[in-house]
């Protein structure tokens, strides 16, 4: 094994990502150019984005970012959760009504103290599931899935009962606007966009995670029983313990998307205030590889991504749901693991075809 | 209790579990045949919009809508099946990914083929016609609430039945559960195994889309984005809890109606509890049912009981196993 070696595999991985990202937007390319619309308009959004629009491409991407790491730490070791929409709702709402109730202070003790509860919150409801999994075996593939419809409830009832704004003429479903001082400040230099500090947050939360994978006792448990749960077991791990953790860490950075939402970008909780980062979190993560570090990278594609569809919707008319297809087809290609190895077996069978002619039956099975 | 049981609330049970009870046969067949189905959201999804727009497209034809939405729920099953099957894809990840694709697919061409951004209604639909079965107004209690339904409920019940008699007194039933045993055996049997997988990932999708377009055509009369609201989630967990047998996840299917017909009666009323508490019941149950069942979660632990029933058995009374455990100690 020479010293390149690991790099040529990297870059082996990010070329093949590329190649299904190609794909999946030349289809959707397609999709578009067949129901009339402009074809090149997700090119050309993202194209913007990247030179002109910079400020939303981050305040996606945080997001993003933030659900692909939640997402990442569940699926290295094996466990399945699907609920962390539920948890951003948890998280968004704690903070709410913890901004709601403090009195006037710092910002800076203020913040964090929502932060805290927001994850706290999240943590909590990522752990009904664990612990029902641990206890009861629940499958929680199922049970998170199912949480999440509980939260969006809950929200919806806090903001329509409890928690609305009583100024409001209107009766929006929505709580009163958070006092300035319980703001999570935002980027200076994108000043309209709501693109905020939560993006360093996000960043700080990969390195931590990166550490926890490749330098803890955590991580390499995480790994083992991830690869193969019986080997940790042989090796003195406890799977449930690990279990739980991996949801907490889950749940607490998928709280935090929670407070980033409601206290940077909206200022308010709102009925349905998340857009969906829990299920485009499986995206990124998936083509990240789950590596922390390709996160960043691939929550900032998916950003950009996102603010494409929204700023073609704006300008084109182009349907924005665009997005939700191409991430879907990324997906399946990337699951499905379609086109390579297909390709690959083809080359290998002709090649042993040519060498040994006669002998072919015992070849196929 | 007397709100909670009445002719009015077990009719709108059973109007409410008829989708559930369809896209629950299809599911059940998966389950059995070794594909965990969690597409059947996506499915429901594509089948409620492709019904309404069929059904505006032939001027009020609910029936064209029914066709139409069950060919495309077929048509989605398939892209499922070919990854899940013959691409040997996470079955889990497949499952949302085609849950993401139906939810981007119906909300792109409803901009796209009727220019609306959120909600679209036929409005000159043929509603189908209730029946009058005569013989049944004569049993007591039930009688009034198991007549005047549209035929596409009696159409679920009578397949329970025939799924019933399918998985378990013919051949092809015999493979579907052969497969999810013992994928080697069916092989060995001299049956493709992925015809097997295909074929109940495409009964699953068409009836999936039957199940959808009922939502969309039977119960309302429009389309609007995400209508499923999780639907798919808990026809699986009726399908795990009732341990995929035809009969029992009918009737699991049933009890979430039922917790659904009883929270609308209870909003009805107005009891000053608000009305999103209440949609939350059915979740809750959910999850309730999907613990009591759990650990035969997934298909490859069918028949072993749950946890939990070790768990109520173990204290009911000492079974074998532990007491030999302690002997040997």
């Amino acid at each position: 094994m020479k010293w390149y070696s690991s790099i040529i595999d990297v870059c082996k991985t990010i070329l093949r990502q590329i190649l299904l990202i190609a794909v999946s937007i030349g289809l959707a390319t397609l999709f578009l150019s067949v129901s009339g619309y402009e074809p090149f308009s997700i090119l050309q959004g993202m194209w913007k984005g990247v030179t002109s629009d910079l400020a939303s491409m981050v305040r996606w991407s945080t997001g993003l970012i933030l659900a692909g790491l939640a997402v990442c730490v569940t699926f290295k070791a094996e466990i399945w959760n699907l609920g962390i929409d539920g948890q951003i709702y948890m998280g968004g709402a704690a903070a709410a009504a913890l901004a709601l109730a403090l009195p006037e202070g710092s910002q800076f003790l203020s913040v964090s103290a929502m932060v805290i509860v927001g994850m706290l919150a999240g943590m909590l409801y990522a752990m009904i599931p664990a612990l029902l999994k641990v206890f009861f075996e629940t499958n929680e593939v199922v049970s998170t899935l199912l949480l999440n419809f509980i939260a969006i409830r809950f929200v919806e009832y806090l903001v329509s009962g409890p928690m609305q704004d009583p100024t409001s003429i209107t009766k929006l479903n929505a709580s009163q606007k958070l006092p300035l001082w319980t703001w999570i400040p935002r980027l200076k230099i994108f000043d309209p966009s709501p693109a905020n500090i939560g993006f360093y947050f996000a960043i700080v939360a990969v390195i931590i995670i990166a550490f926890v994978f490749y330098k803890t006792k955590l991580g390499y448990e995480i790994k083992i029983i991830g690869t193969n749960a019986n080997l940790g077991v042989y090796g003195g791990m406890k799977p449930k313990w690990v279990t739980v953790m991996v949801m907490c860490i889950s749940g607490a950075l998928a709280g935090l998307i929670g407070v980033i939402e409601v206290a940077a970008v909206q200022h308010r909780l709102i009925n349905a205030f998340n857009p969906d980062f829990g299920f485009d979190g499986i995206v990124v993560s998936l083509l990240a590889n789950n590596n922390p570090v390709g996160i960043i990278l691939s929550g900032l594609f998916f950003g950009n991504l996102r603010n494409a569809g929204i700023a073609m919707e704006r300008v084109t008319e182009t349907p924005s749901a665009i997005t939700d297809i191409v991430m879907a087809i990324v997906i399946l290609t990337i699951t499905a693991n379609f086109a390579i190895p297909r390709i690959r077996n083809i080359i290998k069978r002709k090649k042993m075809n040519k060498e040994f002619t006669p002998n072919r039956a015992g070849s196929e099975n | 209790m007397e709100i909670s049981f009445n002719s009015t609330v077990l009719a709108s049970m059973l109007r409410i579990a008829t989708p559930l009870t369809l896209a629950s046969i299809g599911c059940l067949l998966c389950q059995r045949a070794g594909v965990v189905n969690f597409a059947m959201e996506g499915f429901m999804l594509m089948g409620s919009f492709v019904g309404v727009a069929a059904v505006i497209f032939s001027n009020g034809n609910v029936w064209v809508g029914f066709l139409f939405a069950m060919l495309s729920g077929a048509l989605i099953s398939a892209i499922f099946a070919l990854s899940v099957v013959n691409f040997k894809a996470n079955q889990v990840i497949s499952g949302i990914a085609i849950n993401l694709l139906c939810s981007g697919a119906t909300t792109y061409l409803l901009r796209t083929i009727f220019k609306v951004p959120g909600t679209i209604r036929a409005d000159d639909i043929n509603k189908l016609e209730t029946l009058d079965i005569p013989f049944l107004d004569k049993i007591p209690v039930v009688g009034e609430a198991l007549n005047h339904h549209t035929i596409i409920t009696y159409l679920a019940i009578i397949l329970v039945m025939i799924t019933f008699v399918v998985l378990f007194k013919t051949e092809f039933g015999l493979n579907i559960r052969a497969q999810g045993e013992s994928e080697d055996a069916v092989k060995t049997a001299g049956i493709n195994p992925k015809r097997v997988q295909w074929n109940v990932i495409l009964i699953s999708g068409a009836l999936s889309g039957l199940a959808g377009a009922y939502l969309s055509t039977v119960i309302v009369s429009s389309f609007t984005i995400d209508m499923v609201q999780g639907r798919g989630f808990n026809t699986f967990t009726a399908v795990v809890f009732g341990n995929a047998h035809p009969i029992a996840v009918w009737l699991v299917t049933l009890l979430f109606g039922y917790a659904d017909a009883v929270g609308i009666q209870i909003e009805l009323l107005g009891t000053g509890i608000s009305p999103s508490i209440i949609k939350m019941f059915p979740y809750g149950l959910a999850i309730v049912a999907l613990t009591i069942s759990s650990g035969s979660a997934m298909n490859r632990n069918i028949g072993r009981p749950s946890k939990m029933k070790q768990l109520v058995g173990r204290i009911l009374k000492k079974p074998v196993s532990e007491t030999n455990e302690e002997t040997a100690k």
